[in-house]
């Protein structure tokens, strides 16, 4: 019965300082929903890098760091410093403990979009998430030349269907780049939403690289030399080099031991890695950031919190005379401790669920943003035990925060008694 | 009703005691007007009869109990249970309706709560019609701030407050200092009715004589507390 009195005495008492307790509320829901999208993002982030690759046994590129190759062949973040001549390629393709192998090459873009080159194996092959295949949403693989099959995003974004042309650009700007103009790709294909980097891709064949590289040197067009699409076509467009490779092996025993024999190839100095092996050592890397930003986010929590004690006990005083009625009608110093730790477990409440609103409502507005300009997919799923643990462990210190202005209170309201001071 | 025997009292060691009282006692439903000279211990007696504080030593008996052994919540529930408190000025808190304040004894007290649902059915309408002998008009003052209040009219929340839940003990801290005389006489003669309706003992602390003549005894501070005259 007292219990609900003294719940009724917190909440009214801080309704009845709304906007000092809104402040207060507004400050530590901030902080609540900083740390929860911390975390959101940092397990989205996890998880979509994970789902990104799966059932591809090996990635070989020219010898550079194991998470350098990863993001530039895999995740489409950062670039290659150099690509593998096309021999070295055939080499390792021709290696007789592979099922499958396919090559890619990096380095142009369409509208902000990476161009991706590689074959039509990459369809069959390509696993992500629980080993799932790429699905067609519309359309079917490339097959000539300047054809094209377009990631769920890219199709999405620049409003593309099958049968559109589209232009490759030089390089990897957003605009104003000199582009192919003279050699249009067909779009003949447009893949489903896969969540991952390969919705931001714009697929062409090796050849189409090739074709429209032709009369090109580095930057710059080749002055004076002009290829038709039409003689293109005629030419062989065999790659001088792709950026990376994708081994599927027979038996994934024999990894090592792949790994081992191209790392060793004389041919030019190669690097191959292992998937999994490049991300744990990713997430090494991500763990020193992520430390160092919970530690903030931490501090930003225990500054709300301290500007709730500081509310709490800036009232103390003014109070006085409010408990010194209560324990005249009967309220016992145990009370007035109680109905201070309340009102501070109150104000945690009402934060955490404000914070939480505040998450969700900044991740459906920053969604669409987060994802074209991180790749990182950040889906409006349920809390996680995770994030249910951290709200615990803010409402755990929130209460115990309440409790030093409580301890005060009580201290006071045993001193004071009934006497009434003003 | 009360009955002290041999009271001493000191706030620490090293003061003087302020109580020392070798004997007083109240009948019950008896008015008893207590005057003195500030500082004489009158508000350390009632904090003493209300179970605030402990003595050094003797034995305070109210309303059939000895409150010098009773340990600190049990002396809080026989405050809660038995005491109705009405102090000088700022009795009310003011971040609750004038109907919650008048109710907040009952919440800290189920035999005072079952003693106001006796008389009126709910604890609310308990209040509801003590507010009504006080003559505060809910109609008009229900949704205004307490602190809107005319002192007058928070004296006679006060009143309504102390009086709800049948307590035993009716104490007053000098409840019409803050009040000019007409608003006093007015005060006076509802709380003087109110406790008779409620058949309870009243303890009326004042420094204003002019009142005494209502009351069934007058005593001052320096006929029963030996400590006020040394000092
Ligand atoms: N909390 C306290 N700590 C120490 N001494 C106190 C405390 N409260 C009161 N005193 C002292 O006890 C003595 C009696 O005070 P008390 O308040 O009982 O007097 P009073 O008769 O009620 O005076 P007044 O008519 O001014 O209200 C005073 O000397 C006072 O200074
Ligand atoms: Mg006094």
């Amino acid at each position: 019965m007292t219990a609900r009195i003294i719940l009724f005495l917190a909440a009214k008492s801080l309704l009845n300082r709304w906007l000092t307790a809104g402040l207060t509320v507004f400050a530590i829901a901030v902080s609540v929903m900083m740390v929860l999208s911390v975390e959101k993002i940092r397990t989205d982030a996890k998880l979509s890098f994970a789902n990104t690759i799966s059932g591809t046994d090996l990635v070989v590129g020219a010898r550079s760091g194991a998470v350098q190759l990863l993001l530039y062949s895999v995740f489409r973040i950062g670039n290659a410093t150099n690509n593998i001549s096309w021999r070295s390629y055939q080499e390792i393709a021709n290696r007789n403990d592979l099922k499958w192998s396919v090559p890619l090459s990096l380095g142009d873009s369409h509208r902000g979009y990476r161009v991706m080159g590689t074959t039509d194996d990459y369809f069959k092959h390509y696993r992500y998430g629980a080993r799932r295949v790429l699905q067609f949403d519309d359309g079917i693989p490339f097959d000539d030349i300047f054809d094209t099959v377009l990631g769920a995003e890219v199709a999405e974004a620049l409003d593309y269907a099958v049968g559109d042309k589209i232009v490759i650009a030089h390089g990897l700007g957003r605009a104003g780049f000199t582009k192919h103009v003279d050699k249009p790709f067909t779009v003949t294909g447009i893949l489903k939403r896969t969540g991952t980097p390969l919705d931001r891709t714009v697929h062409v064949s090796l050849n189409g690289i090739e074709a429209i590289h032709l009369d090109w040197r580095g930057g710059s067009r080749i002055p004076g030399r002009t290829i038709t699409a039409d003689q293109a076509r005629e030419l062989t467009l065999t790659p001088r080099s792709v950026t990376a490779v994708l081994l599927g092996l027979k038996s994934r025993l024999g990894a090592f031991r792949a790994l081992r024999e191209i790392n060793e190839s004389r041919r030019e100095p190669l690097l191959a890695i292992l998937p999994g092996v490049a991300l744990q050592e990713l997430w090494s890397l991500m763990g020193t950031a992520e430390a160092a930003l919970g530690i903030v986010v931490l501090f930003v929590v225990a500054a709300g919190l301290i500007g709730m004690a500081t509310m709490l006990l800036a009232s103390l005083n003014e109070r006085r005379r409010e408990m010194a009625i209560l324990r005249a009608v009967g309220a016992r110093p145990a009370h007035v401790f109680a109905m201070f730790v309340l009102e501070g477990w109150l104000l945690t409440l009402l934060a955490c669920v404000l914070g939480i609103a505040l998450l969700y409502f900044g991740l459906a507005v920053a969604q669409p943003l987060i994802e074209t300009r991180f790749g990182l997919y950040v889906p409006l799923d349920v809390l996680t035990i995770r994030q249910w643990i951290i709200i615990s462990a803010i409402m755990g210190a929130g209460t115990v925060t309440g409790a030093v202005p409580a301890w005060f209170a009580y201290r006071n309201s045993i001193a004071d008694g009934m006497t009434i001071r003003t | 009703m009360i009955e002290l025997s041999n009271l001493r009292f000191r706030w620490s060691a090293t003061h003087a005691p302020v109580i020392d009282i070798p004997r007083f006692s109240v009948k019950e439903g008896e008015r008893v007007f207590l005057e003195g000279p500030s500082g004489s211990g009158k508000t350390t007696m009632l904090n003493l009869l209300g179970g605030m504080t402990v003595p050094e030593q003797g034995s305070i008996v109210v309303d059939g109990i000895d409150l010098v052994g009773l340990k600190q919540a049990a002396r809080d529930s026989f405050r809660a249970n038995r005491v109705g408190f009405i102090f000088q000025m700022f009795n009310l808190i003011p971040y609750l309706s004038l109907i919650d304040i008048v109710m907040l004894p009952c919440r800290f007290s189920t035999c005072r709560a079952e003693a106001a649902c006796k008389k009126s059915g709910s604890v609310e309408a308990d209040a509801r019609r003590l507010l009504d002998h006080m003559e505060i008009d809910l109609e008009a003052l229900e949704n205004r701030a307490v602190t809107a209040l005319s002192t007058g009219q928070q004296q006679r929340v006060a009143a309504a407050r102390s009086l709800i839940g049948a307590p035993s003990l009716v104490i007053a801290d000098e409840p019409t200092s803050a009040l000019d005389q007409n608003v006093r006489d007015a005060f006076m003669s509802l709380l003087f009715s109110e406790i008779t309706d409620a058949g309870a003992t009243l303890l009326f602390v004042s420094h204003d004589v002019t009142l005494a003549s209502k009351f069934d005894r007058q005593t001052t501070m320096s006929d029963i507390n030996n400590a006020g005259t040394q000092q």
